[in-house]
């Protein structure tokens, strides 16, 4: 067994694992990442697409671009990585992993929770049928199709129209995969303008809203699905069967933040974002713990996981430092109406300027955001468009904040 | 008279952009918040542009493995089944560096095709 002693360890090597390591060895010397694939960069590996990078680096780049850069600057530095090595508890500050050699033990002054999502599975929206192969994640056949030159299958449907999907609808197309439809069960379609465009309009593949896969037909391999239009409360409108002969069924119905670790280590989870409640240091219910990245919410752009990482090493050295002091203030913050989460969810530290971090749960053609404080206004947005792909942040200066509620509301 | 909706791709805040057409040409633009938008708008409707990424085969150490790719700038909407044709012909050997150009004039779009990741 291992034993090693660490300022600070952190758990999943991902954009977000990889900047809040640099972040912290700023400030004190004995960092590690512990990763339990073969390299660093994450999700990042698979996403092979463009669209990365536009806020933080003002480019255009890939995803393994933009991984790229953070591995060169990992590698070049002090960092002591352990690649093929899982975590699995966290213990009184301890980090137990496992990798070839055995256990290790990495005892931490402060730990930062960097270990991004999974995707929702076919279990977890209950399509009636039989079970046959050919069913799977999108971001699973983005994993075949780009990491490990595997071909999903010939005639594909997409099932949800979130932005996993509709980027697999243009990969398997451009590699020559007959892609037939994509079907959402909302009224609205669930990622962003531009995918829809980019990624279906341009290869002529069809957007079927308010409708659902109904049944999985197919002994061995998927033979059809059955799709129908649903009502007003997505229940099927019987009638309106149609039957689509296919070989593959993807399904692109959302990310869960990855909090198993998490539990180990008795951080309270909220079960709305399924990520770590955090305070506005990002750190978690457990002193010492922070979080960031996909872990905490799910992120529409790696630019914000990258900055929301920096700000969580940095507390955690500064935490492993002994700096930071107890906090008298607490102020906490709630989502209201349309808005579903607001992030952070309690305000500790009213030094510096606090950024809120918030999603609706449905789209809003026009509306204005307003914060208040003890039901008194103090901020208040411009009128714009609100939309559940798209995480939307408010700045707050530090004399707005005094004792008392904060409440985001969007009208 | 037409009415087009487009997503303008320059930058994240990807402005809904409404363009009316009138005999093949453009009358009205709107929905854009900036003058970038009017020139995505025009370069759209006229000769759309997309970036191709894709995967082509790296040998390491005696085995195979993918190597995500790019063209180096955008290439013209209806060159990119080409590229593709090309990207699926393509063989390289490690080490490569990120940004390195593995092909060049990929689908006859006298654009470059470069590496997106380092493999030594
Ligand atoms: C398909 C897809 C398309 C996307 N498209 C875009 C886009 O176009 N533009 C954009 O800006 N953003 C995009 N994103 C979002 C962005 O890529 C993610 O938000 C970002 O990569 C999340 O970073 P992360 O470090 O939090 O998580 P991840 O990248 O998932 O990294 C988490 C790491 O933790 C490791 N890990 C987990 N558990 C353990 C454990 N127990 N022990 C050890 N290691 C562990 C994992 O192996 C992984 O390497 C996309 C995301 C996906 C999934």
């Amino acid at each position: 067994m291992t034993e090693k002693d660490f300022d600070v360890v952190v758990i999943g090597g991902g954009p977000a694992g990889m900047a809040a390591a640099l972040e912290a060895l700023k400030s004190v010397k004995k960092v590690a990442i512990v990763e339990r694939n073969d390299e660093l960069g994450g999700i990042l590996n698979q996403c092979i697409h463009s669209g990365f990078g536009l806020q933080y680096f003002n480019e255009e780049l890939t995803g393994p671009e933009y991984a790229q850069r953070f591995i060169d600057r990992v590698g070049d530095s002090e960092i002591e990585v352990f690649l093929n090595t899982m975590v699995l508890e966290i213990k009184d500050k301890t980090v137990i992993a496992m990798n070839e050699e055995g256990i290790l033990k990495l005892k931490a002054k402060a730990i930062v929770l960097a270990m991004g999502c999974r995707e929702r599975t076919r279990g977890q929206i209950r399509i009636p049928g039989t079970r046959p192969a050919g069913v799977l994640t999108a971001g699973l056949a983005q994993r075949y199709t780009n990491l490990e030159n595997l071909k999903p299958g010939n005639r594909v449907v997409i099932l949800g129209s979130g932005d996993i999907g509709l980027i697999m609808a243009r990969r398997l197309k451009l590699e020559g995969l007959n892609v037939l439809s994509v079907y959402e069960i909302m009224p609205y379609a669930n990622g962003l303008f531009r995918n829809i465009k980019n990624c279906l309009d341009d290869f002529d593949i069809p957007l079927h809203l308010s409708t659902t896969v109904t049944k999985v037909i197919g002994s061995k391999r998927l033979q059809a699905v059955e799709v129908s239009a649903v009502d007003d409360n997505l229940e099927p409108i019987p009638g309106t069967e149609e039957i689509i002969p296919c070989d593959t069924l993807l399904l692109s119905v959302g990310l869960i933040p990855e909090n198993e670790v998490s539990k180990t280590a008795g951080v309270d989870l909220s079960k709305i974002t399924g990520g770590p409640v955090v305070s506005n240091d990002l750190q978690t219910s457990e002193e010492g713990i922070f979080a960031c990245g996909n872990v905490l919410h799910v992120h529409d752009l790696v630019d914000h996981v990258t900055r929301e990482a920096e700000e969580a090493g940095r507390n955690a050295a500064r935490y492993a430092l002994g700096e930071t002091s107890e906090s008298t203030t607490q102020i906490p913050v709630e989502a209201s109406g349309p808005v579903r989460y607001v992030l952070p969810s309690t305000i500790t530290n009213t030094d510096e300027k606090v950024e809120l971090k918030f999603r609706v749960g449905s789209p809003i053609e026009k509306g204005k955001v307003t914060v208040y404080l003890n039901d008194e206004p103090v901020y208040e947005g411009r009128e714009k468009e609100f939309v559940p792909s798209i995480m939307e942040t408010v700045t707050l200066s530090p004399e707005k904040l005094s004792d008392g509620k904060l409440r985001v509301e969007v009208k | 008279m037409k009415t087009l909706t487009m997503a303008c791709t320059t930058c994240p805040a990807s402005c809904k952009l409404i363009v009316k057409t009138e005999n093949g040409e453009i009358v009205e633009i709107s929905g854009n918040t900036c003058p970038r938008g009017i020139a995505f708008a025009q370069k759209e409707y006229t000769d759309p542009e997309r970036l191709v990424t894709s995967t082509v085969l790296i040998e390491k150490d005696g085995k195979e493995f993918l190597l995500p790719v790019r063209t180096k700038t955008p290439v013209s909407k209806k060159l990119v089944f080409d590229v593709m044709e090309d990207i699926r012909k393509i063989k390289v050997k490690a080490p490569v560096r990120v940004g390195e150009v593995v092909y060049e004039n990929i689908g006859n779009s006298s654009c470059e095709l470069i590496a997106c990741k380092t493999v030594v």
